[in-house]
């Protein structure tokens, strides 16, 4: 009993040292559905670099989709930008931001089917 | 002579703004059709018309309009108007160039349902095909080596995943049909209204 409690105990500390990170990383606590795109943006993101040639970038993308369409949908959305990627960097349309030529791949692009239903 | 000067005068201010009116109704329901809002724009046709009832900008809102609403229902049957010479153009162009053939975005879906990629092969997306086959593929491979040795949960878990991402290509596959749908109706529906002679580009 003793050692059930310290453990919650531990939790409930751990708990309250994450409550920073989480406002850090800008994800309002009653959506944990975007948490995984959040973490990506804010941690994978940084060490990775830019390595998504798409505008919007991926994780914005799938951000995006997510709040737009639910977990499900906007997750299936977020995995369609990654299956049409390759496919769209050799003949896709182009934007150039900051310098560098990207493919132009805005969520309107792909969910406006979902809009007309 | 005075007289005469100031008659003419007074017809061309008169006449003028009238003229510029319908022409700024006209650039208004092309920069906003150009934005994607064509239900907006299709709104503003209305108005215009009642603006410019006749005349040359008259006559070029309401072709615009007619086209902008075959757009709107991704129609490809131009609607009857003799009179319009723009609509008589498109109709000359769309007889000599056929619109894209109607495909069933759900028919590429089962594919991928069948096979995962298999959809996105039919659509000719080589590369995408290859991408949703390495999502799809190892992934149930692992879950049923995971079931043949009786792990449990563990089967649970990957089965789910895997079922995600299926279901994902299976989305995926639909979502590019109706997209490729879409576009080439889209190029399409532009070299109609570039063969319109109408000015702008709503796109």
């Amino acid at each position: 009993m003793r050692r059930a409690a310290r453990r919650y105990a531990l939790l409930a500390l751990g708990a309250l040292a994450l409550a920073p990170l989480w406002a850090r990383l800008g994800a309002p606590p009653a959506a944990p559905s975007m948490l995984p795109a959040a973490f990506w943006q804010a941690f994978v993101g940084r060490v990775d670099g830019r390595s998504c040639p798409s505008y919007p970038v991926c994780s914005a993308y799938a951000r995006e989709a997510i709040r737009r369409h639910g977990l499900l949908v906007g997750s299936w959305l977020a995995l369609d930008r990654l299956i049409h990627e390759a496919g769209e960097l050799a003949d896709g349309p182009r934007i150039r931001v900051d310098g560098v030529l990207r493919v132009y791949d805005p969520l309107q692009r792909n969910d406006f089917w979902l809009e007309e239903r | 002579m005075m007289r005469a000067l100031l008659l003419v005068a007074a017809l061309a201010g008169a006449a003028a703004p009238a003229r510029a009116d319908a022409a700024d109704a006209y650039r208004r329901i092309v920069a906003l059709a150009a934005q994607g809002r064509l239900g907006a724009a299709l709104g503003a046709c209305e108005a215009a018309r009642a603006l410019a009832p006749g005349g040359v900008w008259g006559r070029r809102i309401a072709s615009a309009c007619a086209l902008l609403a075959m757009r709107r229902a991704r129609a490809t049957t131009l609607p009857p108007a003799a009179d319009a010479p723009e609509l008589a153009l498109a109709r000359a162009w769309a007889r000599g160039h056929p619109p894209p053939a109607p495909r069933r975005p759900w028919l590429f879906g089962l594919a991928s349902a069948f096979a995962p990629g298999l959809g996105h092969l039919l659509l000719g997306r080589g590369r995408d095909a290859l991408v949703a086959a390495m999502f799809v593929w190892p992934m149930l491979a692992l879950t049923l080596w995971a079931w043949r040795r009786r792990m449990g949960p563990v089967v649970v878990f990957f089965a789910l995943i895997t079922l995600w991402l299926w279901s994902g290509v299976v989305f995926s596959s639909v979502s590019l049909a109706e997209r490729g749908l879409a576009e080439d109706y889209a190029r399409w529906w532009a070299g109609l209204w570039r063969a319109s002679g109408l000015p702008g580009r709503p796109w």
